[in-house]
């Protein structure tokens, strides 16, 4: 692989910030055995003992001896692994694919990790001997038949995905928990539970073993940074510079305190939030950790300290910067065939910014501004930046949220308050915790330390669900009978019909998915307790329970994370009107087109292409049906209960997987060909939204976005000089305003740089909807001709990125 | 007999030709036949085929409808297409679903036009923006304009504007004034011989109808800049002057930089484009004009 060259970064808040940015690109992502050595042992001197306390010790122990260190430059302490971008080995979790993968993980297409000879032979010798039938991954093919095995191993049909992946996806909240109790006053309240247990509880082991497991966290908490205290204190004394000197005292102050304590000032709460970050991540290796809604929670101290002369502006920027650049330092440890679905090292943690305080006032505060800064400064692609819009969020704000939408990194995600309230009251969260709200992964929503859900439990994509009908189950991409046995499609005689098999298979799809997933439910729940976070979540300690058995205070279920609604319509819409109205294709003819991948039929795949309806046109045609099945899948999701008795949620979130997912379906009659990718999230399948972003927000926003719990999303595409006037920013706006109105989400804008446009220039039927401001007006750039499309290109390369 | 207008596009999410998020309907039919003009499949009144060649993917069916023998099978499979021969029918266009033959121009009843055009109305209220009329040469068509313009403006109490050439009779623009928030006037040449000469149409009306209409709706005046044509320091100098003697009604001026980008339209309807040797004028050039045009005291936009 070529190597990137990024240094020279001059965007950051200081010349710090550059540097350690640099840094940052300087660390290529290497795999890091400590925590899988370590684990290994005390594993071995724990058996027989109770899983939790076995795992609480494994973390004390690593801790214990895990290398540490202070990057030059860092104003905060601690480094998930060894070193700033480890790629840590959670052989607990899953390490087959570690060891099938020894001599190609270093230079693998997506995503390599660097892995030294060294670290094979510790590995190979150490570890993977031990863990032979002891993971949960091996745990999870022990209990699934030789079909299942196919599926979810050779198709990217559907996906339980944590099998392989440590889970995460959590929100701690600070402002009223972590910050107020510290770990110490959490440990506290485990002892008073212990010192007080209900002799006639039956469940009282359980609940014992759980209190003592969460005192060792705690302890393993305070070993960290007291070990971080130390490590400042030791490079102080040899370092020259003054000023760093100071530095190191400083955090060796901190260090000395939180997180065990409660923080005392912004630097102090800003330390506090990053190594109680690396905990959760140490405890195994999940995703979408997210911070909560920073500007608020830290709002109090820098207020404070500014008031009291210790902090100034610059120094609370480049302390935030920090934070930023060690967030983006994690790294998802994954497989090469996981790679494709996450690419790009991504994490998904990130923070919320802005939104209302419980009686739905506008909380846009100075911290709010720095932090869309520090985005700006760094455009990285972690954390994720999302932003909650209300009806009253001032106009300034949302001027800064577009100067970074103008960047073109494709951050911020932009999220409506009322849809986020109404997803979590239909859930059952008090009006007053909704308005606390805030993103716990790409776009599903959480309130901070209350809620607990696996957000991707699973996928599954729609498409597959028309293509079983259409072939009777069998899944050419892999010849094999993997759907419902839904019988000969040429027997279908209505499109209502056709539309009720389509449910059936979509049905079955859900319920094989649920089936998988709750095998991983209960391996998580009886082999990866979740002691950090349980100490994270509010209502664990009170309940004696862990979080992965109903401890918090709002419990639901894990979710579907689902891919192709708009090829299920577009197809659909296909169907119904070529095939039962117009009568242009007969069934059998339909199917045999599709059979053959439109071998030799390029112009009745043109007609499906560009006559059939397609969704993100405002068609209510293709719209209804789409509407329809979101509605059904919701209702279908709804009736599965998972492990602990909570239903199953559902959401159009599809990270990469619409690509895979795409691999996996033959041809449909929406006139996409086998194996392409199919439409990500709730965005129009790609190229079929021909009529401009008002009518892809029509047609998105027709659905009823409250029912798909875990969020659905929705990208769209914009030319950088569609931003440019005060009148553009203006219609930016009034974009987003009306979004709201019609009961959106979520919305993300790609404003296009220049390899977008000369990928859209080679295959400009897959960038239809790319519109570009030629001179006094916009256009789609793929209807411009060849030269004028140069000349845009050679226009936006002036352009500074 | 229900009124049906020539309709060759409804363009959403518009941005630049009147304030907030539009939606502008080109009506297909023109008086004048500018040489510069960026969408000539707007001039005739009535439909006309576009081809584009390179989307062809050779099915043969434009040849299998076609009544008056426009296409001829080659020795090497490809299909020629003649357009000595072609009547404007358009039956090609039904059966060409990979676009290479394309069709300007369909005839759309009122509530056709209505049921489009509102579906963006939560845009237009978010934006203060709404409908726009274009061409062509919208004020062809005022009944029609009159009534879609009426129904927005006091009815949905969205904004209304129309695009004109002025080159159109003054009784045309007395049945839509009333219901117009914008008029956004073209001024192309103030010389009527080279006026004559580059649009095929005298001034003289387009002078007069200005007079008129700026007395009694917010009236904005456009320019193209088109270089060699009506760029010179003379040339803006008449515009200023102009525009000068109606600065009580008039404060504000777009120019318009030039652009080839109907090029690849005018290939397409067989024709000839006679101005490929002109460039887009620099911007350098567009900002002296801005500044010698806000010398009169406009507010002068580079574009919409």
């Amino acid at each position: 692989m070529e190597k990137i060259d990024r240094s020279g970064w001059n965007h950051g808040c200081t010349q710090r910030i550059n540097m350690l940015r640099d840094a940052y690109f300087a660390n290529e992502p290497e795999i890091d055995t400590e925590r899988a050595v370590s684990y290994t042992k005390t594993y071995k001197d724990t058996e027989g003992q109770h899983i939790s306390v076995r795992r609480a010790k494994a973390l004390y122990n690593y801790f214990a001896e895990k290398t540490i260190d202070i990057q030059p430059g860092q104003l905060l302490a601690g480094t998930y692994g060894k070193k700033p971008r480890s790629a840590v080995v959670n052989p607990d979790v899953s390490w087959s694919w570690v060891e099938a993968e020894l001599d190609t993980i270093s230079t693998r297409e997506q995503d390599p990790y660097f892995m030294s000879e060294e670290d094979k032979k510790i590995l190979k010798e150490q570890v993977f001997p031990y863990w032979k039938g002891k993971s949960a991954q091996d745990y999870f093919y022990a209990n699934i038949d030789e079909k299942d095995t196919k599926l979810v191993t050779e198709t990217s049909i559907i996906s339980a995905v944590h099998s392989e992946t440590g889970v995460g996806e959590m929100v701690p909240n600070y402002g009223e928990h972590l910050f107020v109790k510290g770990f110490k006053g959490i440990q506290e309240d485990a002892e008073k539970q212990l010192a007080n247990m209900d002799r006639y509880d039956g469940q009282r082991y359980d609940k014992q073993k759980f209190y003592e497991a969460i005192i060792i966290t705690c302890k393993a908490v305070k070993l960290q940074s007291d070990r971080y205290a130390e490590k400042a204190r030791e490079l102080a004394a040899k370092e020259g510079d003054p000023k760093r000197k100071k530095e190191l005292e400083e955090i060796a102050e901190m260090c000395g305190r939180v997180p065990y304590e409660s923080p005392r000032t912004f630097a102090e709460a800003v330390q506090f939030v990053w190594l109680s970050m690396v905990m959760l991540w140490t405890e195994e290796n999940g995703t979408a950790i997210c911070i909560d809604r920073p500007d608020q929670y830290l709002y109090k101290f820098y207020k404070a300290d500014k008031e009291a002369g210790i902090l100034d502006d610059v120094k609370a920027q480049e302390l935030i910067e920090c934070l930023w650049l060690h967030m983006a330092e994690i790294i998802y440890f994954i497989s090469d065939d996981s790679s494709r679905y996450y690419a790009g090292y991504q994490t998904f943690h990130g923070l919320t910014l802005s939104g209302c305080d419980a009686e739905g006032n506008d909380v846009t505060n100075e911290l709010s501004y720095m932090m869309i800064q520090a985005t700006m400064d760094l455009r990285m692609h972690s954390p994720t930046t999302n932003v909650r819009i209300t009806p009253k969020c001032p106009q300034s704000f949302k001027d800064k949220v577009l100067d970074l939408v103008e960047l073109g990194t494709g951050q911020p995600a932009i999220y409506f308050d009322d849809t986020a309230f109404g997803i979590m009251e239909r859930k059952g969260c008090t009006a007053e915790d909704s308005k606390r709200w805030c993103v716990g992964g790409c776009v599903e929503p959480h309130i901070p330390g209350k809620t607990h859900r696996w957000n991707e439990g699973g996928r599954y994509s729609y498409a597959n669900a028309v293509e079983w009908v259409l072939f009777d189950g069998y899944s050419k991409a892999h010849d094999e009978y993997f759907g419902l046995r839904t019988g000969d499609p040429c027997g279908i005689k209505t499109y209502e019909e056709f539309e009720e098999k389509v449910k059936q298979q979509l049905a079955y799809l859900i319920e094989k998915t649920t089936s998988l997933i709750l095998i991983t439910e209960k391996i998580h729940m009886d082999h990866l307790p979740k002691l950090v976070q349980s100490c994270m979540t509010m209502g664990c300690i009170e309940s004696g329970k862990d979080s992965m058995h109903g401890g918090a205070i709002y419990n639901f279920g894990p979710g579907m994370e689902t891919t192709g609604i708009a090829d299920l319509a577009d197809s659909l819409a296909a169907m119904k009107k070529f095939v039962f109205e117009e009568k242009k294709l007969t069934m059998k003819e339909m199917v045999e087109l599709l059979d053959s991948n439109f071998a030799g039929k390029e112009d009745v795949r043109q007609m499906l292409l560009h006559e059939g309806p397609k969704y993100g046109n405002d068609d209510d045609y293709v719209d209804d049906i789409l509407s329809r099945f979101v509605a059904f899948a919701a209702e279908e999701t709804k009736k599965h209960k998972n492990n602990i008795g909570v239903s199953f949620c559902t959401g159009a979130v599809p990270v990469t997987a619409n690509v895979p997912h795409g691999k996996s379906t033959w041809a449909l009659p929406s006139g996409r060909k086998a194996m392409d990718a199919l439409a990500d999230g709730a965005s129009p399948a790609n190229g079929c939204d021909v009529k401009g972003p008002t009518a892809v927000i029509k047609s998105v926003c027709k659905p009823d976005h409250t029912l798909s719990s875990c969020g659905t999303l929705l990208n769209v595409k914009l030319a950088p000089e569609l931003l440019k006037s005060e009148a553009d920013r203006q219609n930016f706006n009034s974009l987003l305003g009306a979004e709201s109105d019609l009961g959106g989400y979520h919305v993300q804008f790609n404003v296009t740089n220049n390899e977008t446009l000369r990928a859209a220039q080679k295959n400009p039927q897959d960038y239809t909807n790319l519109l570009v401001r030629v001179a006094g007006y916009s256009a789609f750039f793929v209807d411009l001709h060849k030269d004028t499309q140069d000349a845009i290109i050679g226009r936006t390369e002036n352009t500074h990125w | 007999m229900e009124k049906k207008a020539l309709v060759f596009d409804i363009q959403k999410f518009s941005v630049h030709d009147g304030p907030g998020i539009r939606t502008i309907v080109f009506l297909k039919g023109c008086p004048l036949h500018c040489e510069w003009c960026a969408n000539p499949e707007s001039q005739a009144f009535h439909q006309e085929l576009l081809v584009y060649p390179d989307k062809c993917i050779g099915c043969g069916k434009c040849a299998e409808v076609c009544e008056s023998g426009c296409y001829v099978k080659q020795e090497n499979g490809s299909i020629a297409f003649d357009r000595s021969k072609c009547t404007n029918c358009c039956k090609c266009t039904e059966k060409c679903y990979a676009g290479s033959h394309c069709q300007a121009g369909s005839y759309m009843s009122i509530d056709e036009i209505k049921e489009e055009v509102d579906k963006d109305i939560v845009f237009y209220k978010n934006s203060e923006g709404g409908v726009t009329f274009s061409g062509g040469e919208a004020m062809c068509f005022p009944d029609v304009v009159a009534e879609l313009a009426k129904y927005y403006k006091e009815e949905k109490h969205v904004s209304t504007a129309i695009e004109t050439c002025g080159c159109v009779p003054w009784e045309n623009y007395e049945k839509v004034i009333p219901y117009l928030d914008l008029v956004m006037y073209d001024l192309k040449l103030m010389d009527d011989e080279k006026h004559i000469c580059y649009t095929g149409g005298s001034n003289k009306e387009i002078l007069e109808n200005i007079q008129k209409i700026r007395k009694l709706v917010d009236t904005v005046i456009r320019i193209p800049i088109i270089p060699g044509i009506n760029d010179s320091l003379a040339d803006i100098k008449a515009f200023g002057e102009f525009a000068s003697t109606m600065k009580d009604d008039i404060s504000t001026i777009h120019i318009l930089p030039y652009h080839n980008y109907g090029l690849g339209k005018y290939h397409a309807l067989g024709r000839e484009y006679q101005l490929e040797e002109i460039e887009a004028p620099a911007d350098e050039h567009m900002e002296e004009i801005k500044k010698q045009l806000e010398g009169y005291g406009f507010t002068v936009n580079i574009g919409g």
